[in-house]
This record gives C-alpha cells, structure tokens and sequence, in this order.
C-alpha cells in the first residue's frame, strides 16, 4: 500500500519485479523448475541408449529410450516457449505500468519544468527510456532463476558421472566468457571510431564538391586530394582493426566450442579406455559440454541488460525527481466553494538567478470585480496572472482566494474556483464539442472533481458559441459537412431551404456560386462530375472506379474524350509532380491539387516513364491513371493546367450522350442532378446552394452563410446544423482552426465551464475588432458584477469598462485605480493612452 | 521570357495558353522580396496563391483586422485609408502590379490602415499560412526574406530622407511604410 503513495520516481528498479505480477513470476519459477528437469533427462537418455540399449543390443530399450530422449527434448521446446511467452508478458506489463505512473507524475509537474524540457524528451522517456528497465523486469526472475539452475543441474550430474571430467567441462567456458567480451568491447570501441571517420570523409567529399568552383578556378586540386587521401586512409585503417577484432570474437568463439570436445575425448577416451568411464557417460559429458554454452551465455547477457537497464531506468527516474508543489485532489472533502475574492500581499516571484518576474503587489479584489493589468510586454501582467492560477509558484509575500492561501490550495480546488483563457490556448485532437465541453467535464463529467454530474445543454452550448463568437464558424463546419444517407427527414428540409434560397437570393449570389445547371460547363465542379452530372447510387460509377467501369469507358472512347482528356492529364500530372517534388509527403501542399498525397510517388513514375512518348504508346494501366487524374480535374480548383474551350464543349456534348446511355440501358445507377433531388455525395451547402462556391475566400463564404442563416431559421434548422458543425475534427493541436477560432473555442471554454474566477491573459490577442468588442460586451454585459475576472489586457480600447486597472512595469503595480482616476492622475497610463 | 512586357500580356494570355499557376509564377518572380528564393519555392509559392475580385469600394481589410495576407494587384487599383472615429482619409492608391503586405506572411499584425478597391479590383493573394508552409519547407527562406525586408525598410527611409532635404517632404510620405 506505502507503493502507491510513494512517488514513482522514487521507487527502485527491483520494486517493479513482482509489483502486479507476483503470480505470473510465481508460475514461471514453476515452468522453470520442470524445464530444469527436463533438461536434464535427454544427457542420461543418452547415456543410457549407449551403455544399456546399444550395448547389450536391446532393441525394446532402444525404443522406450529413444521415446523417452524425444518426450523429453520436446517437452523442454514448449517449456522454454512457455517460459518465452510469461516473460514477455511481465516485461509488457511492467513496462506500461511504468509509463501510466510516469505520465500520471509529468501531467502533475510544475510548469517551470517544461520551459526547459523538450516535449521530445517526455515522448522519449515514456515511449523508449522504459522499454529496456521493463525488459530487465521480464527476465529479473527467469533468466537467472533457469540459468543458474540449469548449470547445477548439469554439474550435479556430472559430477555424479565422473569428478575430474565435470571440474574440467566447467572450467571452459567461464574462460570465454571472459575473454570474448573484451575483444566486442574493442569492436565496439573501432566502430565508432570508424562511423566517426565516415562522416569525416563524408564532409570532406561534401566540400569538395559543392565548392569544385573554388577548386578548379584556384587548381586546389592538390589540396583536396591530400585532404581526402588522408582521411580514406585512416579510415582503412581503422577498417582493418575493426575486422581483425571482429573476426577475433568468431575465432575465440569457434576455438573454444571445438577445444571442449577435444579436451573430452582426450581425458575421457583415456578414463574410457582404463575402464573408469563408461561408453554412455562419454557421450552424456560430450553432449552436456556442448550444452553449457547457452546458459552461460544467457547468464553474461542477463548483466548487460540489469546494468543497461538500471542505468536507463534511474536516469528516467531522475530527470522527473522534480517536487510535486500541489496535491492533485483534497483527501477526504469536496473541493472548497471559495468565495471569489482575490488578495495579493507583497507578492514576489524571484527565479533562481536573482531576477524579480513580479515584486511585491498588493492588490484586493472583491466578488465580481473586473481588474485590467496593462504594460509593455515583459512587465510582469502574464506572470502574475498565473501567479494567481497557481500555474506558477511565488517565492515571497501572500496569495489568496477567498482566504485561503493559494499555495496550500489542492489543484481541485483551484480547477472548481477560478477559469483560464491563456495567450495561445491549446486545443485538442477531437470535435469541436469535445474542446469546448473540455473544462466542464473535467468537473461535471465521469471522473469530474465535483460530485453534481451533468452535461450542458445543446441551449448551453450554443449560448456560450454566439457569446465567443465562433458560432458563425461552427456554422461553416456543419454547412460543409456531407450527411448521413439515410437521414431523409434532414435532407426533405434542406431541399426546402434550397427551394426558398433559389427565390431569395438566386440572382444575388450569382456571381459567387455557380449552380448546377444542364446547359453550362462547371469550372467549379470536376471533369468527372461534368460528365455524369448527378451522384451514383451502384459501386460501379463512383468516382474513383469510373476508370475500370467499362459502360464508361465505352462511352468515353464514343464521345471521342480518351485523347483529348489523356492530353489535358499529362500536362496536369507533369506540372503538379514538379511543383510538389521537393515536397512529396506533407498533405496540407495537396490541397490544391489533384494527386493525392498516396498517389504522388506513382504519378512521379509515371511522368519520368511516358516523357517523349507518344498518346498511342500509353500502356491501359498508364491511361487508367492517366484518366483518373482528367476526371479529377476541376478548372476552377487546379490552377496547374487550362481547359480548353473546345474540351469543354465536347465534355457539354457528352453529358447529353452519358445520360442518354444510360436512361437507354434502364439502369438506375445515377441519381442525375435535379432541383428536386439532395445529393447525397456533396456538402450541405452545395445542397442548399445547388451548385458550388467560386472562391474558399472567407469573404465570399461569409456573405454566403449570411444569407442562408435566416432561412436556416426560419426553416428551424440553424441548431440541427450547429450541433452538426460541433462534430468537427480540429485536427492535432487544433491544427484547422485558424489562429483566432482557435482563441473563440477557448473563450468559449472558459464561458461555458463559468467559474466564479476568471483568468483571461490577452485571451483576444488574434481576434479582430469586430470580435474583440463582441467578446467585451459579453464580458461588461454579463459578467460584471458575478464573475471576479483578472485581464492580461493587450489593447487600450475597453479599459474604461474595467473597475480598477493596475498599470505594471518592471514586475511591480505602479499605479492602480479606476480608469477616470488614472487619467485624472496623468500618469503612466494617460501617457501610453496618450502616445497612441 | 521574363521581361515586363511579358507581364503585360498575361491578362490576354491566360485564359488561353497559360495556366493560371504559370503567369501566377511569372508575377511573383517580379516582385523584389521574392527574386532572390529558389525556383522550387517560387513554384510552390505560385501554386498555393489565389486570385480574389473585389468590387469597386468593397474594404479588402480594415483597420485592426489581421487579415494575414499579402496582396499583388493583377487589375485596377486600391486606395489605402487611414481611419479615425469621425473621418477616413485616402493616403495613397496603389495601382497594378503593386506588392502589397509581406509584413504579415511574417507576424500576425493588426492592419494600420484599411485597403478599399477604389476601381474593380483582381489580387493575386498569399496566406501567412501558406507561406509558412513553404517556409517550413525551406528554412533558408526566412533569413532572405528578413534581409529583404531590412533593405525595404532602409530604401523607403532613406527615400523619406532624401525627399525631407529636398524640403518635399508631406506627413503623409511616411505612412504606408507597415505595407511594404
């Protein structure tokens, strides 16, 4: 029990072996045991076939022997595989117990820790540092326990067998194992001294070449030869030793296996041949000296890997040795309901080298209270401000909430009392819904630190979405997203939205969309999709098997497409392979283009193979790639390649020609587009619009989405939508969100989790005006008076709606008032105000 | 291939022979920040670039806003103003073939100024995060660029100064130095 709260970077290596695992270790000691014995049976098998069954010419002996030797080889297999299988099983365990209490310890640790630790070295401390220590623990008990016992096993019997033989069979192979790992020490100690000239050479060739201006125009031809020779030179050399030793450690190796059998057949042919040994003992000590080998071996190995494995794991240890300064949850209590007051007195945070970050502030603030810091950057306003979070730890003076001293304070009473919006919020891999429920789950939700447990409300959610301001973005997410096939109901009210968008703003909207009409080529719309004009409902004319269909095929060779199309893909591919050579595996380049990141090292062959050749000479794999990419391209999204005019033409002919065709085969594999009809394969918005946006400018978008807002509402669809657009991925570090989404979904966060303190450190820094003020409103509107809130303020515009503003530099408050008073005063802040 | 009559032409050749990519590729080999980058990076720089119309009198950004891009006027002409609560005042018009806000491929910045289409209005645009991208991508970029940067800076300077002895100098000359 004392292990579990005793730190995980204080435990030691041993206390892992039979934490969690004492009835798996106690099974293998058994597995062992039988293993041991099992060995041991085939050496007097042996002995036993010689003198009884051979010997007196016993063939029933022979049999019952021989079934025996065979039982017991066998047996002694599926042992050691046993035993193979519980040790991997403990070492797996071991090691994931290590790293879920090792993350649990880092998730807990002051964040000064992570200013000067990479997060690259926490993912390899977690992922490979423990992989040795955990191999250790797997083979802590096995190898020595099987080893050891193996050995006195062996020699027991040998001595039964015959003394002075058994002394002289032990003696060898202790000798190697001394011997050999001196000689792969100085293998080791050459080949890094090799890979070390290596790279000299390595640099050296490097030079001369990219400066062979230099040498031919100034004949340094002689310098960079000596250079050169002098370094291939040693590192012969080296190679040489470093294939003597290597070649060393084979010899040594095969000297000793090959001298046991000589030293045997030598003294124990003589003991033989005196009639002091038996025929079968000879063969037994013969056999038995051969197999003394490995469990030496195993033995030697095992150290290395107790020594690798403690030195890797004490490192680990030690780097996180770092004092926990707060307790993560109250021991028996609820966290405390704090009264919203914060007072600071004397506060002063010294780091190690002698500098104040913050120096003695002195401040009070009473419930629902609004305090602005303002000062240059470096003043001090962010670190006191976490200073007040508990994120970072003051060194002198006090801190408290509602009175109690923030130090002493556990994490959970911290978490249930005060919100935090920082500089540049994180945003984690998941939905929107799961980043903006992110704070009040981790109090409201399974495991949450209170006891009331409740999701919030869709009304909730969308609240604190139009507050922040990203509600207009959440809406973008659900227009573009495709829904469900089977969800008719949504899809019958989209139409009708569709329906009443065509009448409101048709003619508006004309020059931003293009809509889907029989008659006009689609710039915006795929070559593909110009074609079939509608969406499949078959396997069969998917897009991305049109090129194996052979109905389509069959009609692109009749509407007289393949050459032309194969023209416009050739350049297409030529052109995006070159611009996106040196760049071949980032996703995001792909966007735009219309290979796909998996497809690009194909249509790099491709483009070397057909340079020069001839549209007759396309092999049908090479134009079935090539016609892919044709009936991918959108002129209006791929700026690589021109359509041109007569193409689009024929493309026009040949959708009146595909339709007919098919109508003609009575087959019901397309759903053709139809003002009617919701294609299921496209976005929302493309529904609603019937056609598609001409531009992603967010401009353009938006004018968009304004107009189709109020027919969302007034067809009740704007929460369906909303609650749609909350289900978008934001990729890793929230990656898909710009800068300023990014900081609304934090806001949005911190509103909705509506803690009585709120912490906000230039939380609007990549907003723009228009969301600043909304942001501010909200803030003066409706938290005044109700949240106590602490702003990191960046901008001068709204300072007035603050109650007190405290003016730093340098670490310390040199002025603190109400807005009127500071101005009044003409002091520092009526000159910064001033000086804009 | 290069010269700037070439540039002229692209409004008649584009449609028909060259790809957009191509003449997107042939301007921004052009613009000064951007003549000393490797070839690969101006490829991708060209490709990752769009091209926006803007209706006469339509803000491509206003004061505050980080819009976080940068604007080449491919047609017509823009009027950069300066806004104050009562009144907004035109410094300057940039016309075609200007480069307009390389400073925020760097930094997020809050724009100065507003920029309106004064006529009918087509911008080839860059995204920071675009650039970015490429800049990732060719980490020697960032130094060029911020050479470049520093040279515009001591040029327009230098400009101002030269105009201030010749006793030329209007308030307004300075503004526009954050548009560079």
């Amino acid at each position: 029990m004392d292990r579990q709260r005793q730190s995980v970077v204080k435990r030691t290596l041993g206390s892992w072996v039979f934490d969690g695992n004492t009835l798996l270790q106690v099974v293998l000691v058994v597995v062992i045991l039988f293993t041991v014995v099992a060995r041991i049976i085939p050496l007097e098998m042996q002995k036993r076939i010689v003198n009884e069954a051979i010997y007196l010419k016993q063939l029933k002996l022979l049999a019952i022997y021989c079934t025996l030797y065979f039982l017991s080889v066998m047996t002694a297999s599926l042992l050691k595989f046993a035993i193979n299988i519980i040790q991997a099983l403990i070492s797996e365990r071991a090691t994931a117990a290590m790293r879920i209490a090792l993350f649990k310890h880092i998730l807990t640790m002051p964040l000064g820790f992570f200013r000067n630790t990479q997060p690259g070295v926490v993912v390899n401390s977690l992922v490979n540092e423990l992989t040795l220590p955990g191999n250790f623990i797997g083979m802590a008990v096995a190898i020595p326990l099987t080893n050891i016992l193996t050995l006195v096993a062996f020699a027991a019997y040998l001595f039964h067998l015959n003394p002075l033989l058994g002394a002289i069979s032990f003696t060898i192979y202790p000798l190697m194992v001394i011997v050999i790992p001196y000689i792969q020490a100085r293998v080791n100690r050459e080949n890094r001294e090799r890979i070390g000239v290596s790279r000299q050479l390595s640099s050296s060739v490097v030079e001369a070449v990219s400066g062979l201006q230099e040498v031919q125009a100034n004949g340094g031809f002689a310098l960079a030869n000596r250079n050169f020779a002098r370094l291939a030179n040693a590192l012969k050399t080296i190679r040489v030793r470093w294939n003597l030793f290597k070649s060393g450690v084979k010899v040594v190796n095969n000297l000793v296996t090959n001298l046991g059998p000589v030293i045997i057949f030598v003294l124990g042919g003589y003991l033989t041949i005196r009639g002091e040994l038996e025929l079968g003992a000879l063969v037994a000590f013969l056999s038995a000296q051969e197999k003394l080998y490995d469990p030496w071996k195993e033995l030697v190995e095992f150290f290395q890997v107790f020594q690798d494995g403690s030195v890797a794991y004490y490192k680990t240890m030690g780097l996180y040795d770092v004092p926990i300064e707060h307790l993560m949850l109250p021991r028996d209590r609820e966290p405390l309901k704090l009264l919203p007051t914060v007072e600071t007195e004397n506060l002063t945070l010294e780091t190690v080298e002698g500098i104040k970050l913050i120096e003695e502030v002195t401040l009070t603030l009473n419930p629902g209270e609004h305090l602005a810091l303002v000062g240059f950057s470096g003043s001090g306003k962010s670190t006191l401000a976490l200073c007040l979070a508990q994120l970072l730890s003051y060194t002198s003076g006090r801190a408290s909430i509602g009175g109690e001293e923030i130090r002493d304070l556990t994490r959970a009473d911290m978490v249930a009392s005060l919100g935090l919006v920082s500089q540049s919020p994180f945003i984690f891999n998941g939905t929107i819904r799961e980043n903006l429920e992110y704070a009040h789950a981790a109090l409201h939700g399974q495991g949450g630190f209170l006891a009331e447990k409740f999701d919030p409300t869709l009304d909730d959610l969308i609240y604190v979405l139009q507050q922040s301001g990203i509600f207009v973005d959440v809406l973008k997410f659900g227009l573009t997203t495709v829904i469900d096939k089977n969800d008719k109901a949504l899809a019958a009210t989209i139409i009708q939205v569709r329906k009443n968008f065509q009448a409101d703003f048709g003619e508006e909207i004309n020059e931003w969309v293009e809509f889907y009409d029989e008659e006009l080529y689609l710039d915006h719309s795929s070559v593909g999709d110009n074609i079939i004009f509608g969406t499949s409902r078959t396997e069969e004319f998917n897009t991305d098997n049109l090129v194996k269909n052979p109905f389509f095929m069959t009609f692109i060779d009749d509407a007289d497409l393949l050459r032309p199309l194969l023209t416009l893909a050739i350049k297409l591919a030529e052109q995006t392979v070159d611009i996106l050579k040196s760049i071949p595996d980032e996703a995001l380049f792909f966007a735009q283009s219309p290979i796909r990141p998996d497809e690009f090292d194909i249509y790099t062959t491709l483009v070397q193979k057909i340079k020069g050749q001839n549209l007759h000479q396309l092999t049908k794999p090479q134009q079935s790639s090539l016609l892919t990419l044709a009936l991918r391209f959108s002129p209006g999204r791929h700026k690589t390649a021109t359509m041109p005019e007569f193409l689009k033409d024929l493309i026009l002919e040949g959708r009146h020609m595909f339709r007919e065709k098919i109508l003609a085969k009575g087959k019901d594999a397309i759903s053709f587009f139809g003002l009617q009809d919701y294609i299921y394969s496209q976005t929302i918005l493309n529904n609603i619009l019937f056609g598609r946006t001409k531009s992603q400018s967010p401009r353009i978008q938006e004018k968009i989405n304004q107009s189709i807002v109020h027919l969302l509402v007034a067809e009740d669809l704007l929460e369906r939508i909303i609650e749609i657009g909350m289900e978008f991925q934001v990729g890793t570090n929230g990656n898909r969100l710009s800068g300023g989404q990014q900081q609304k979904l934090a806001i949005a966060r911190a509103f909705l989790k509506s803690a009585p303190i709120l912490i906000m450190d230039e939380a609007t820094s990549a907003l723009d005006n228009h969301s600043q003020r909304r942001i501010q409103n909200v803030i003066t509107g409706k938290l005044k008076g109700k949240t106590t809130l602490i702003a990191v303020v960046h901008r001068l515009d709204y300072l007035n709606n603050y109650d007190k503003i405290a003016f730093m530099k340098s670490g310390k408050i040199i002025e603190m008032g109400t807005y009127d008073e500071l101005i009044e005063k003409r002091g520092s802040l009526y000159e910064l105000i001033n000086r804009h | 291939m290069n010269s700037s009559t070439d540039i002229d032409q692209n409004q008649n050749e584009t449609d028909q022979d060259k790809s957009e990519f191509i003449s997107n590729l042939s301007i921004l080999r052009q613009v000064r920040l951007f003549s000393s980058l490797p070839q690969e990076a101006l490829k991708l720089l060209a490709y990752l670039s769009t091209r926006e119309i803007y209706t006469r009198g339509e803000y491509v950004f206003r004061t505050g806003d980080d819009d976080g891009c940068s604007y080449y006027i491919l047609e017509g002409s823009a009027d950069l103003i300066l806004e104050s609560n009562d009144k907004s005042t035109v410094v300057r018009n940039y016309g075609q073939d200007r480069f307009l806000g390389c400073l925020s491929m760097l930094s997020p910045l809050p724009r100065l100024f507003a920029l309106k289409a004064a006529q009918n209005l087509t911008l080839l645009v860059m995204t920071r995060k675009n650039f970015s991208m490429v800049m990732e991508k060719f980490p020697e970029l960032s130094l060029q660029i911020v050479k470049a940067i520093a040279r515009r800076i001591n040029q327009s300077e230098g400009h101002n100064v030269e105009n201030y002895k010749q006793d030329k100098v209007g308030i307004t000359d300075f503004f526009g130095l954050s548009m560079i």
